[in-house]
């Protein structure tokens, strides 16, 4: 899988996706897959309806590119909202509900600890290892909102707390990921 | 809103997680484009999202990739194969481009020596040409005197109504010798100096007739070498001695006898 890699520099990957080259789609596969596929099995957790999502995730992006604007944001951003929002709506269909028998919202946090799964990136801290390191208050945001896909009004009603509250809450989270890079 | 105040709100994180409503989207764009600082900050956000997405990267099977590629419709395909040789397909022309142009300087280059070459053998071949024609000219003209000289002598020597007069040389000029032809009824002269010495630049042949023990001159003439030729001299009614003497340039009123070559009695 690694060793015919392709990268393109964003701008390069960018007009490659507006002609609908092959080139274009390989370079964005081998470069954003992981990630992607990472964030929408962190929300759906099922193996084969990940890679069904992960499909779905490659085929919206291949059919709405046109309405990517590289001067409201960076294309990751465009791309993971894509994928997070396609992998919200498939743990909330009715398909999903049947598949996933042992699916339950009410245990979503309690079931964070079972992700750890061997086939994530091994040469990386591992993203449960970098939010484990966040105060109790700030984990718990980042986990409902970041990695499961929850909206900010959701969790402020799962955790009781004000909306205000969750906001700055995560962006603390988030700020302090983001020393740990640095 | 303050600018300030936006970002410590957590607003533009939940901005660039999609999670604002269409109406809160738009207030962050607006206010991204009035300060500068919070575009900034949308960045920093976005590359930490997308840091901390990467820590969480998850290999899907590597069969997906084909998979996925299979329900996409691309305009573009195998582009990615075709580059290289795209490459080298431009690679290959520009190379026969450029021995193609080497071979067309060449050949110009060839053309070139191989035109000088013939331009120069031309000029020979025409100079030659012309030579030759001149000379075809000169020998034209030379056969026609000579032709014409020749029917003069034919003339002289078959006109049986001429006599022939053969003047023998002197005790001084023993070899030479000259011929007379003398018409009885035109009383025409003419003379075939055919072995006289060649006169040289100071002095003239000059042909005399004997008549009632006077000499009378019959003209002058000049010996160059071409000796078989027919020199018309003056008529003659009657003579009874024909001698030709060597006399200074021009000729003399009267002979210097003692330069006679030759003569002949009659």
């Amino acid at each position: 899988m690694t060793k015919d890699k392709k990268t393109l520099p964003e701008k390069e990957l960018i007009e490659s996706l507006r002609r609908k080259s092959r080139e274009g789609y390989e370079a964005l596969y081998d470069m954003y897959s992981p990630a992607l596929f990472g964030i929408i099995h962190r929300i759906v957790q099922v193996e084969k309806i990940s890679e069904d999502v992960l499909q779905e995730t490659f085929i919206r992006i291949w059919n709405s590119f046109e309405s990517y604007d590289p001067g409201k944001g960076a294309l990751f951003t465009w791309l993971l909202n894509i994928a997070r929002n396609l992998a919200i709506d498939k743990v909330r269909s009715k398909a999903y509900r049947n598949e996933s028998q042992n699916q339950d919202s009410e245990n979503l946090v309690n079931k964070l600890d079972t992700l750890r799964n061997t086939s994530y990136n091994p040469d990386l801290m591992g993203i449960r290892e970098m939010v484990e390191k966040l105060k109790p208050e700030q984990k718990t945001i980042v986990d409902l909102i970041y990695l499961k896909g929850f909206t900010h009004m959701e969790a402020a009603d799962e955790l009781k707390l004000p909306l205000g509250t969750v906001k700055t809450r995560l962006r603390s989270g988030i700020l302090e990921l983001r020393k740990l890079f640095n | 809103m303050d600018p300030r105040e936006l970002i410590e709100s957590g607003q533009l994180e939940l901005f660039v997680l999609g999670q604002l409503s269409s109406e809160e989207r738009k207030e962050v764009e607006t206010m991204a484009q009035k300060y500068p600082e919070l575009r900034l900050e949308i960045n920093r956000i976005e590359a930490s999202i997308k840091a901390i997405s990467i820590q969480g990267e998850k290999f899907p099977r590597p069969e997906l990739r084909e998979r996925i590629a299979s329900q996409l419709n691309f305009i573009e395909e195998k582009k990615s194969i075709e580059k290289p040789q795209g490459v080298q397909g431009r690679l290959i022309p520009l190379n026969i481009y450029i021995w193609s142009l080497a071979a067309c300087f060449a050949l110009l280059l060839w053309t070139s020596i191989s035109l000088l070459k013939v331009y120069k053998e031309l000029e020979i071949t025409k100079e030659k040409y012309l030579t030759s024609i001149q000379e075809t000219k000169k020998y034209a003209s030379q056969t026609s005197y000579l032709k014409n000289e020749f029917d003069r002598l034919h003339l002289a020597v078959t006109d049986t109504n001429n006599i022939s007069l053969k003047l023998k040389g002197t005790l001084h000029y023993p070899n030479a010798i000259a011929v007379l032809y003398w018409n009885r009824i035109h009383h025409s002269v003419s003379l075939i100096p055919r072995s006289l010495p060649i006169s040289d630049a100071s002095h003239s042949y000059q042909l005399w007739a004997i008549v009632d023990g006077k000499p009378l001159s019959e003209g002058v003439f000049e010996v160059k070498g071409d000796s078989i030729r027919l020199e018309p001299m003056k008529d003659r009614l009657t003579a009874q001695a024909f001698a030709i003497t060597l006399e200074p340039k021009g000729g003399s009123p009267n002979p210097h006898l003692e330069n006679m070559v030759v003569m002949v009695k009659i």
